[in-house]
This record gives C-alpha cells, structure tokens and sequence, in this order.
C-alpha cells in the first residue's frame, strides 16, 4: 500500500525510536519516582510542577507515563517472543511431520483458538504468581496459536515445493531441509506475525493490567494508570485518563503502520490481521 | 455435499471433545481438594469418616478416566454444579446472563457486517483513493485503541459532558430507554473489530479484482455492474465470512471487558467477576458454553461457505490426498 | 478488393513510468476477411501486448502513445463504452493461453454462457441453454450436457480450452483473438483444438488472429505471418514465402533452430547396450484419495518395467497424466513404489548418482539463493572442502556454458535458457551417471532449445553420462535418444527406436506420432485430419 508513501511509516519508526529513548533515559527526565505518592497534590491539572497532572494518589503522571512505558514496551516485545517461539516451532513441526501427528496438533490448534484468550488468562492466571514475568507469559501463551497455524500450512505447501525436492536431490537430508530451505522461506510470514504480536500484547497487557489482573499495582504500567479511572472522570479528572490512552493508542498504531508495510511488501494475502481484545 | 457436512461435523465433535477434556484437566490441576472447593471450608471441619464417605459419595476416589465420564454425562444435561459465592445452580446464573450477551453480539455484529460490508466494498474498488486512505486511516485507527478506553472515553463524552446516553446497566423501561442503554456498549465493541473485517473485504477485493478472470468477462463484454455483482463480490464473500466465523471468539473476548466496564450483566461480566472470585463451576460452564457456541458458529459458516463455493466442498476432501 | 476486417496504423505502446521506452513501436497490419494471420515471436518480443492493444485492453501503467486501430471502420480507441462492450462481446471473441483463469471458479460452465448470452442477445433461458450445449457439441466434447454443468475445475486443461473457444465463437464473430491458445496443452490436444479454430474459420469466414511462439503452429495454419522481435515488427509475408525465402536475419535464425530440432536426425540404437544402470521391475504406484468411509486408488504407474543402460539417452514419451512424472519421481527415490523394485548399479551412491533437472527451473531454484550457492549446493552435502567445492563449481559452470558473472545473481535475474543451464550444472556438479530430465524444454524458446539439445548431446559423449529424457514433445525425443519409450495411463506399452514408435500400430503410440506438425506449410496434412476423426470416434 502506497498511501501517504512512506511518509507514515517513517514518522511511526521515529515515534517508536522517540519512545524507546524517551522510556530509557526516564529517570532523567522526571522530578518525581513513578510510586512516589503525594497526598498533598491529588488529581491536580496538568501544570508546570506537573506537566501532566497527578493521578488520585498525587503520583506524578509524566514519569508514570514514561516509566509505565518501559513495563508496556517490554512486556509488548517479551510476550511476542514466547509466542513467536511456540507457535514457529509447533507449526513448524506439525507442518513437516504431517500425517495424524498433524491432525492432532491442529485440533488442537483450533480447540484453544475457540476459547476468548482474555478468558482463558483470567482462569489460568491463578496459577502464577502476580508479576510482570506472569503476565509475559500468559500473553505468549494464549496468543501463539494463530502463528502456528499459518507456519503450518506454510511448511506443508513449502515441504511439496519442487525446489525442497530438488535439494533432496542433490543429497539433503530432512533436518538440512527444514532449516535450509523450508524455514528461511517462512522469515516473511515470522516478521509480520512478530509486528502483530507486539500490537496484541500491548493491547492485551493493557486491558489486563485495566481490568486489575495484570501488572500489579505496585508497578507502574500504561494499563494500570487506567484502573478504576471511570471514578476520577467523573469528578473531572480527565487528565488521568486522556495521556496514557493515546500512549497504547499512539504506540500500537506505530506498529500497526510498519506492520501492514511489511505485510504489503511480502505480499501475504492469507494473513488476516491478528487478534485484539 | 453431505460428505463435506459429515467430515466437517466430525471435526467439530472431535474439537469440542478436546475442548472439553482441556476444561476438565484445568478443573482438576486447580490449587486445593475438589471436596473442599465444593463444599467449602466446613468440609474441613468434618470428622476424618465423614470426609471419606464424602469424597467417595463424589467419586473422587475413582480413577480420573472414569471421574472425567461422570462429569462430561453431568455436563451433557446441563450439569455444572453450585457457585461457589452464592451457592445457587450455575445453570440458572449462567441462562440468567445468557440473554443480554446475546443481544449485545447481535446488535453489535450487525453493526460489523453493515458498516464494514459497505466500507470494505468501498475502499477495495477505489483503492489508493482519497476515500479508500481514509477508510483505511481510520480501520487502523480503530485497531490500535485498547477497548476499555474507548468505552471510558465515549462515556466521558456521551454519559458525563452530553449526559444524553447512561453509562451502565441495561435499562428497565421501555424499547426507548433499552436501546439507550445498548447505544454505546454495541458501537465499542463494534468499532473496536470493524477495522480488521474492512481490511479483509478490501484485501480480498483487490486481489480478485487482479485475477485473469475478471479480464476475461471485460473481454466477453459483460458490463461493470454484472462482473461486480456476478463475479467479484461472490468470490468475496467467502473469506470474508470464514473470517466472521473466525473472529466470533475475538468478538465474545471483547464483551468481556465491556460488558464489566458499562455493568452489562451478561455472560462476559459474569466470568471476570467469577474469575476474580475464584468461582470455577461457574467460569467453567462459560468457558465451555463459549467454546460450544464458537465451534458450532464456525461449523455453520463452513457450511455457507461450501454451499456458496464449489472449491470449498472440495477442499475438504482434497486436502486428504496423500501418497503411499 | 473488401476493406480489412481489422487494421493497425502505426501503433506504438509504452509505459507511463518510462516514456522514452517504447514497448511496442510503429506496429501495422491488416487482418482481411476470412484469413488467419498468425504473429510469431521468441517470449519478450511483445506479441501478447500487442493483442491487447488491439482492443484498448491495456494494463494499468501502459498507454498507447501513437496510433490507431480500426475494426470494420471504427477506431476502438474513440469508441464509448458501451459501443466497445458491444464490439468485444459480439464481434470479436478472445482465447486465452491460460485455461484456468479465464473462467469464474465459483460459476458453472453453463453459467458462463447463459450470462454472455444475456449480456448481448434475446435469447431466453432455455434457448440460450440449447444453442451453448450445441456449441460444446461443435467442440467436439464429450457429454456436452454433462459439461455444461460442470465447475471449470472439474474438467481438464484441454476440455477448458475447448470450452473457452466455444465462449469466444458463441455469438459468431468476424474476429478471433487466439494468444497462446494451445501453448499449455498436450500435443494431440493442441493439433484438435487447431483443427477446431481452422473449421470454424472454413464454415464461418470469419478471421483469426493467432499469436504463437511455435514454427510449427504457423506451418499448420496461417496464411499470413507476422514475425515480432522486440516490439518491433521485423518481417511479415506470405506463410509459404517466410519458410521458403525468409528476408530477415532473425526470421532465418528462428527457421534455423526450428529446423535444427526437427531434423537433427534420428539416433540409432547404441550398441554392446549391456552394462544396465537402473533397472525397474513390475514396479506400480497409487495414490489414495481417502474419503470419509472409502478410498479410491488413483493407478499413476502400473506394473512398469524399463532398463537404462550406461552412456544411453533414453526416452520416455506420453501425454500429460500418463504417469511419466510420478515414474520419475519413483526413479529419483522421492517417493517409495507401492509394488515392484528399482534397482542402481551405478558406483556411487544413488543421491549422488542420479541428478535431476525438472522442467520449471526457477520453481527448483530456492528463490533466496544465488546462482552459485545453487550450484554448489550438492558440494555442501558430499565433500566438505571449500576449495575442491570451488573448482567444482567452476568445472559445472564452464561444462554448460555459463559465464562467471552470473554466479553472484539471483535465478530470476537470468533468462529462461540460462536458469535451465544453471539446473543443469547444479546436477552435473556431482557428476551424476544417470541425469533425469523432466520436460527439460517445456519453459524455453525454440532458439534455446535447440542449443540446449546439443549440450545435452555432448555432455553425453564426452562424459557418458546416461540421460533419461522425459517429454510429451515427440519431436525433440526422435531427435535426441537412441531407445524411446511410451507411456499410456500408467503403463509403458512400448519401447524401440526412434524408427520403431515411428512406425508403431499401437493406438496410442499413432496417436502421439499423428500429432507432429509439419514443417513445411505445403505438407499440411488433411490425412492427418482424417485419421484425427478416426480416431477420435474410436475413443468416444
């Protein structure tokens, strides 16, 4: 796709690389700690003390916003890679076995993509204890199976593909011909999978997190700002709301342009967007 | 045709089996004895004869085989036990919050299909228009923001600054004061998918627009509008709704969030508070009324397809060739 | 004398991203009543594009910049709209090369035709249904009632594109538009449909305009020949005078290999064939279609027994789905046979031993590889010394003719003649005793097949590497190998001298042999047409 050119995706690459430094380089750029409470200053406008505003605890918003940013960014890229990792090599394995392993693997498949993922990580979240690696891989865990999915149908055509066969020819054995030939080809599929995987962790972080079951509290992160705050708006506290919103929004939309960029330039008219909560 | 509906029925009895074993292994890897989490802390209480005979009078003492049968036959008429927070039958809570879920899916389904179905259409016969960058602008738009806080912030503007559209409950009185209600949660949970549906009719569109055959019926003649509705939007179609059956589970996640958000007392609201509440009779039977209604919703739409689409009927059986 | 049916003026097409280019440049011809002209040209010389042009069908991105076109005194390109539907539906008809794409895959054939017929005349629904069946009977296809309901997918390549010309004829027009249309097909299947367009042009009076990259083809039909070379027309004649006293350099170039590969001559049977090489015996493959509660087998070779000896070229011949390609498969240990064996004499191992080279070469090419890393490939699996895979390399390149500087590209960089040569190399880099070549000419210009033919000769005499020669192209077996062996339905039914199939009474055999072209427009055969009807009553 063309639209706009190039121009907003290289506008979403440089927001990224803003929001990466920014996040990185936090405790520089803040006056305040991210939990630092102050119950002197609650819910106060955004100001020149506080660029923008206090939240119900008199937490500065600013260096939440930043700091939230580094759990959000890396639970985004953390969570992708788990599901990345299944999800590749379980299709991957199915694809190439193929035969009953392979219809068994896939029932499987679509079994866990008719349960809702968000459901499915409130029930198993009981199992973990609360923290930010717990939430990396409820989100890797309940998300890889689109991923399979296609790198298994991918494999499985791949596998059949003349120039697979040829190398056997020429005296390739299986293992040369999955790691030499049949998964390179896959690289494409893998990248735009991995984009949209980052957007649907974030996504999903956040509403967790939103909904009280995610980041503990005693972090911060850009979902867990958003807890309980139908109450503050209501009493006109808008700023509470508004600035880490349009951070997810902003962000995942950034990756969702370089994503379809890429998804244009590999041309993959079986890929169909990917999952959102 | 029937061996399509036969094969791909058997596919769904063998997925929802599956689904259903996986419940019960989540029910039994659960923290704490079954006994305990059915009758609650008073069995503990009991004297060392009386847990016995209970826990054998529940068949816990039973090979797991044979417990799993017990529970899939109590499952198969509507079974699920008590709730462990009120104690009433799960069945009655869950037909309680079955009827505003529904409403709310359909109403915000229909949303999906008319907005999308003309926008889709739209940007994939002009595509890279002014239109078409605007449509696609906003279906990305629409993608990216989390759901929750599109509902908070519509609320803030329709319930809190307007105060023309409650921000909760389903409504008491009246068809007026019900669609009010149903006004907002529908268009979240709407809008929130619509942009991948859009997407996916535009994609296809253009894609079929470039096959050999549309060039082929410009070469016989045939005017725009005949290859329009004869050839391209048929050939659409059936991706489109295999994504439709495909993203139901999307759509039932998200009521999750906005049916807790805007207190819609439905079936999603239900199992967050269950879950939060450790009620797992009752996030069970919604995890596997969901599955269910899924798997079954899936089966049909394979069924339109392939009734619509040669090639689907053959895929089925195609797909089954193999050598030696 | 009757003014033309369609006439070009001076027509010149180029891209809008690259004005200075012009892909078609000062193109002009005639089409009169009743005649075939057919355009001739190797792949890239821009024969299809002009037939786009022809009916202001043009790609995005492409424009016409000078020129006209008239059809019966009309200038297409100033015509509306709904004029020109009116023209290309009724007055012209089209057939594609490719017989898939052309048809909607989700309508049935019937429906096709009941929509053309709607679109551009009064019919009713029953008559409209009565004249099409009458149309695919004219096609000569069997159960044309059965076809007519059928999903495009359900009928073969060949059926399709009878059905296609059937579409194109349906409402009688002055005009046919033939691009490729028998490129695809099998050879007997390409002679009937040939046969189909020339009797329609006989009853009708109608024209055709047929573009092709086969000498054959044109001996075969035309009246008029246009030969194309770069977008430019570089001769146009008479067809007697083209074969007979060709003007221009390119045209005696074409006449040249086309003759080449028709009478190279015929190679004897080598003799002292008693060192066999791989030998199978009763050997069968199946493959099942499981269904829910049965299985249907699919017989691709049945009880199949052949001997290669060392240093032989040996040829195997049949139409597509005979099951020669599964057998190669068999050969190639791709695939386990069901019953029988395969045995390998040869002194290395049998993944070294046998090579491969398949007819689509850049489908056997991984597409993220080089030239060289494709080639080198085997070294990677067999010796482990870079140096020694160096020199190899070098040998295989320089073996088949390959300059050095194609080795950092990529396959798709290259031509059709070289990606095949780069597939030859790559097999003969192990030094393989036994070379199987699928269809090794299937995707190459006459020119390049020609000298591809005479590689492969020499590598066969200097280095004794027996070749296996898999071909539906009869023409070029005769012409390359000393033992021929037909397939038919999973059987080999015969196997001799290029003289023996030549001379054979076996059905089959005569039916593959009868579909051989002439080379010389004088000769075209109308006893080939006859026994082609004799035939065909025979198999229907």
């Amino acid at each position: 796709m063309k639209w706009k050119g190039r121009h907003i995706v290289t506008w979403s690459g440089f927001y990224l690389l803003l929001l990466a430094i920014l996040t990185a380089t936090a405790p520089f750029l803040t006056f305040y700690g991210p939990l630092e409470v102050n119950l002197d200053a609650v819910l106060e406008p955004p100001s020149a003390s506080h660029l923008l505003g206090t939240d119900e605890l008199g937490r500065d918003i600013w260096s939440r916003l930043l700091y939230g940013g580094r759990v959000s960014l890396t639970v985004g890229f953390a969570a992708m890679l788990v599901s990345l990792f299944i999800g590749v090599s379980y299709g991957a394995l199915s694809g190439f076995i193929g035969g009953m392993v392979d219809r068994f693997l896939m029932r499987v498949v679509d079994t866990l993509l008719s349960l809702p993922s968000i459901i499915v990580i409130i029930g198993l979240q009981v199992f973990f204890p609360k923290s930010m690696l717990t939430i990396m891989l409820l989100i890797g865990l309940t998300s890889w199976m689109p991923i399979a999915r296609l790198i298994r149908a991918e494999v499985l055509s791949l596998k059949g593909e003349i120039f697979v066969q040829a190398s056997a020819v020429v005296g390739a054995s299986p293992h040369h011909l999955l790691l030499r030939h049949v998964l390179p080809q896959t690289m494409p599929t893998i990248a735009v999978m991995a984009i949209g995987g980052v957007s649907h962790a974030i996504l999903t972080e956040s509403t967790l997190s939103f909904l009280g079951i995610g980041i503990p509290p005693h972090e911060a992160s850009w979902g867990n700002m958003l807890t309980g705050v139908q109450t503050y708006i209501l009493s006109g506290g808008w700023w509470v709301a508004l600035f880490p919103g349009i951070c997810i929004t902003l962000t995942v939309l950034a990756v969702t342009f370089i994503g379809d960029r890429m998804q244009d330039r590999f041309a993959l008219p079986q890929l169909k967007g990917g999952e959102s909560i | 045709m029937g061996r399509f509906i036969v094969t791909r029925l058997s596919e769904t009895i063998a997925t929802l089996l599956l689904g259903n074993i996986l419940c019960f292994t989540f029910l039994r890897l659960l923290p704490g004895d079954p006994a305990v989490a059915m009758y609650g802390e008073q069995f503990l209480r009991l004297s060392e004869a009386d847990q016995q005979r209970i826990t054998e009078n529940l068949g816990l003492h039973e090979p797991i085989y044979s417990q799993y049968m017990k529970w899939l036959g109590s499952v198969l008429h509507g079974d699920f036990g008590h709730s462990y927070r009120t104690g009433e039958q799960v069945s009655t809570i869950i037909a309680r919050a079955v009827g505003p879920t529904i409403l709310l899916m359909l109403a915000a389904t229909l949303l999906i299909l008319v907005i999308s179905i003309s926008l889709g259409i739209l940007s994939g016969l002009k595509r890279h228009s002014a239109i078409d960058h605007a449509i696609t602008l906003g279906s990305f738009v629409f993608m990216s923001i989390p759901t929750f806080w599109f509902a908070i912030m519509l609320m803030l503007v329709f319930s809190v600054h307007l105060g023309i559209l409650p921000s909760s409950g389903i409504g008491k009185g009246g068809l007026l004061d019900w669609l009010k209600h149903l006004v907002m949660p529908a268009t979240v949970l709407a809008l929130s998918h619509i942009g991948y549906y859009i997407r996916i009719l535009r994609n296809h569109l253009a894609l079929t627009i470039n096959k050999d055959f549309i060039w082929a019926m410009r070469v016989r003649g045939l005017s725009t509008a005949a290859i329009l509705w004869r050839h391209l939007l048929p050939n659409v179609s059936v991706p489109f709704l295999s994504y439709v059956g495909m993203s139901f589970t999307l759509t039932l996640g998200g009521s999750v969030v906005i049916e807790s958000i805007f207190s819609w007392p439905g079936l999603g609201r239900l199992t967050l508070d269950s879950a939060i509440g450790h009620d797992y009779p009752v996030i069970m039977a919604a995890l596997l009324l969901t599955l269910s209604t899924v798997v079954f919703g899936s089966f049909l739409i394979d069924l339109v397809c392939a009734w619509i689409d040669p090639r689907v009927r053959k895929s089925i059986l195609h797909k089954e060739v193999t050598s030696r | 004398m009757k003014d033309p049916i369609l006439s070009v003026e001076n027509l010149s097409v180029r891209a809008e991203a690259d004005p200075q280019n012009h892909l078609l440049e000062h193109i002009n011809f005639q089409i009169n009543e009743g005649k075939i002209v057919t355009v001739i040209g190797e792949s890239g010389s821009g024969k299809s594009l002009t037939s786009k042009a022809l009916l202001d069908l043009l790609p995005k991105g492409i424009r016409l910049s000078t020129g006209s076109v008239h059809f019966k005194g009309n200038n297409v390109y100033t015509m509306k709209s709904s004029e020109k539907r009116q023209l290309l539906g009724t007055q012209i008809g089209f057939v594609f090369q490719d017989t898939f794409g052309s048809f909607d895959p989700m309508r049935t054939i019937g429906q096709h035709f009941t929509e053309l017929f709607s679109a551009h005349t009064t019919l009713s629904k029953q008559e409209a249904k009565k004249r099409s069946i009458q149309l695919l009977e004219q096609m000569l296809l069997p159960q044309p009632d059965r076809i007519y309901s059928s999903y495009p997918e359900e009928l073969s390549g060949g059926m399709r594109q009878r059905v296609q010309l059937a579409l194109a004829l349906s409402l009688e027009p002055a005009l046919l538009i033939a691009d490729e249309p028998t490129t695809a097909l099998d050879p007997h299947i390409q002679a009937e449909m040939l046969h189909l367009m020339k009797e329609w042009r006989n009853r009708t009076g109608g024209s055709i305009l047929l573009i092709t990259h086969d000498l054959g083809v044109v001996a075969e039909m035309a009246d008029e020949v246009i030969v194309m070379k770069d977008g430019h027309i570089v001769e146009s004649s008479q067809v007697d005078q083209l074969f007979s006293a060709p003007a221009h350099p390119h045209t005696m170039s074409l006449l040249y290999h086309y003759h080449q590969l028709l009478e190279g001559g015929q190679q004897s049977e080598l003799r002292g064939l008693n060192r066999p090489l791989l030998t199978v015996k009763q050997t069968s493959q199946t493959y099942s279609k499981r269904h829910l509660f049965r299985k249907e087998e699919v017989e691709a070779v049945k009880q199949a027994s052949l001997t290669i000896h060392k240093n032989e070229i040996f040829g195997l011949i049949g139409a597509s789905g005979s099951g020669k390609s599964t057998l190669s498969r068999l050969l190639l240990h791709l695939e386990k046979p069901i019953a029988g064996e395969i045995n390998w004499y040869g002194d290395t191992p049998v993944r070294k031993g046998i090579q491969w080279v398949h007819q689509d070469p850049i489908a056997s090419f991984d597409p993220r590889w080089t030239v060289e890393q494709i080639i080198g490939e085997g070294a990677d699996y067999w010796n482990q010394n870079p140096q020694e895979k160096h020199s190899k390399i070098a040998e295989a390149v320089s073996l088949v003719g390959l300059d050095d500087k194609f080795l950092p590209l990529f396959p798709y960089e290259l031509s059709g003649g070289m990606r095949q040569r780069v597939a030859l190399a790559r097999a003969l880099l192990l030094d393989p005793e036994l070379l199987i070549l699928d269809e090794p000419f299937a995707s190459l210009d006459l020119s390049s097949q020609s000298r591809m033919l005479g590689l492969l000769q020499h590598i066969n005499e200097t280095r004794g590497t027996a070749i296996l020669f898999i071909s539906h192209d009869i023409r070029a077996a005769i012409a390359m190998c000393n033992r021929i062996a037909v397939m038919a339905a999973g059987e080999l039914i015969e196997t001799g001298t290029a003289e023996d199939v030549l001379h054979s009474t076996m059905i089959e055999t005569k039916r593959l042999v009868s579909s051989i072209l002439t080379t010389i427009p004088r000769d075209r055969k109308s006893d080939y047409e006859r026994e082609r009807e004799r035939d065909y009553a025979y198999h229907t």
